[in-house]
């Protein structure tokens, strides 16, 4: 049953990565766009810097997926190992 | 030049045309959606995809030396000569079936293309390689197992995964976002699809150009070329570069019969759709190979469009065209082990170099006239994002109405 427990796990970390993250930019959009003044509510800075941060969550988070796919490459050329071990061959 | 020698090169040249047509067959996968939106000017997105596809390919340093181990019992998958053939095959034979597959492999690739399918390149691969296994060694030359385990069950789930995170995403989006004007969703989603399918074409990259570089090395170690033993220490530089090169080459050129397949025909997409679409091909692509199943990029492309789609209230899905993408997945494996059997039958037939070179003229000419055919009712940058006709195949795509202006 090892197919099916590999299914599962991608299907979890698909939704928390693949619709979370994306939920998570929209929320930074909106907290932004409210914080200006643009949902027909008053402007309100500490909402459209709630918004920045969310968005810089999720570039963070890209920037993490970055050093995933090049992971063995560090690894192989500069010794550099951010991730827990069973990342790497 | 020895016959071996001959057939050394021929396999080589047809690997890395294998690569060529792996990297525009699925430049789409990635950048279909920004293409459709208007995120990025079509000839930019391909660049894009092309830069990040050559860099992905010298990133990756996974060596791909048992490229054939999932799909055929023709090489040793452990020890000192990891990657070296099992015994009592020699050469010869083995260079034959690698490239008999490879040939399977290119002109189902083409065949799809010229229909604007999407297909698996992986799957086009091991459909080729299994077929000319299959008719030079018969059924024990083959991993059922492997096949089973590692192409069969995972491309029946990609598409459902990849359909289901998308269309929570495009769900979640949607009502996150409901109210804000549509001018500042557009800017901001488009931002975020270009950032998340530049991540799709990286990953490509590591990925699919291994898969050459690994059928190079095989060749390479079965005329003795290479050291079975030293490739854990990486490949020649010539490899490496030839593989990248030509996988990014294929992506720059762009197969905008699919691109247009996949941005236009399956759904009508707006930025928050594609952004959702790509961010959820870049998750399922990222953790599915931690989770030690390599999914298709193309499969989870696919189902990610089709879930964007569904997640949207008023979206139309046109399910005959996903209907013909589900018909090519089915029929790519087979398809290609037909043809990778025949040209094996062909050059086993003929023997030595002259078996290898009448096979490579036919990969030759019928690559030629699928070439000619498309050219005649041609897809390209200029209209690739054309009104889609209900019920037009992509070979009868509009040619002489471009309606999106030059990139």
């Amino acid at each position: 049953m090892d197919i099916v427990s590999s299914i599962s796990k991608v299907l979890v970390v698909g939704l928390i990565l693949g619709a979370g993250l994306p939920a998570l930019f929209a929320l930074g959009m909106r907290a932004e766009a409210a914080g200006e003044g643009q949902l027909s509510r008053p402007a309100n800075p500490a909402l459209k810097y709630l918004g920045y941060a969310l968005v810089g969550i999720v570039l963070i988070v890209i920037v993490i997926g970055i050093l995933w796919v090049t992971r063995q490459t560090l690894s192989y050329y500069f010794d550099l190992r951010i991730f827990p071990d069973f990342a790497y061959k | 030049m020895t016959a071996e020698m001959l057939i050394l090169v021929l396999l080589i040249v047809t690997a890395l045309g294998f690569d060529f047509t792996n990297g525009f067959h699925d430049t789409g996968n990635a950048m279909a959606t920004s293409i459709a939106t208007g995120a990025l000017k079509p000839k930019v997105a391909v660049g894009l995809s092309a830069i990040l596809n050559l860099v992905g390919a010298f990133l990756s340093v996974e060596v791909a030396a048992t490229i054939t181990k999932d799909v055929l019992k023709i090489q040793q998958t452990d020890g000192g000569a990891k990657g070296a053939l099992v015994e009592g095959l020699d050469a010869n034979k083995a260079l034959i079936i690698i490239f008999a597959g490879l040939i399977g492999a290119i002109l189902w690739n083409l065949f799809t293309w010229l229909f604007g399918l999407p297909s698996s390149s992986s799957h086009a691969l091991f459909g080729g390689l299994i077929g000319s296994g299959l008719a030079a060694i018969g059924t024990t030359g083959i991993n059922w197992h492997g096949i089973f385990g590692k192409i069969i069950v995972p491309a029946l789930f990609a598409p459902l995964i990849a359909c289901i995170v998308a269309a929570v995403g495009t769900l979640l989006i949607y009502a996150i976002t409901n109210g804000m004007s549509e001018i500042k969703k557009e800017r901001g989603f488009r931002r975020g699809q270009i950032a998340s399918a530049s991540l799709v074409s990286l990953a490509h990259g590591t990925g699919d150009a291994q898969k050459t570089m690994g059928v190079i090395a095989l060749a390479l170690i079965a005329t003795g070329h290479l050291d079975a033993a030293s490739v854990a220490h990486g490949l020649p530089f010539w490899v490496v570069l030839a593989c990248a090169s030509a996988i990014a080459l294929g992506t720059w050129l762009g197969g905008w019969r699919i691109i247009r397949t996949l941005g236009k025909g399956l759904v009508e997409i707006k930025a928050p759709q594609g952004m959702a679409a790509e961010a959820s091909s870049a998750a399922i692509i990222l953790t599915s190979s931690v989770a030690g199943m390599a999914l298709s990029t193309t499969h989870v492309a696919t189902g990610s469009i089709l879930g964007s789609g569904l997640g949207k209230k008023d979206a139309d899905v046109r399910w005959a065209v996903a209907g013909r993408m589900g018909v090519a997945w089915l029929t790519t494996l087979p398809a290609a082990a037909l043809v990778g059997a025949l040209c094996f039958w062909i050059a086993h037939l003929i023997g030595g170099a002259p078996g290898a070179v009448v096979i490579f003229l036919i990969l030759a000419a019928l690559s030629g006239y699928m070439y000619w055919r498309a050219q005649q009712q041609k897809v390209d940058h200029s209209n690739v994002n054309a009104e889609w006709e209900e019920g037009a195949e992509a070979v009868s795509a509009p040619t002489s109405t471009p309606t999106t202006p030059q990139a």
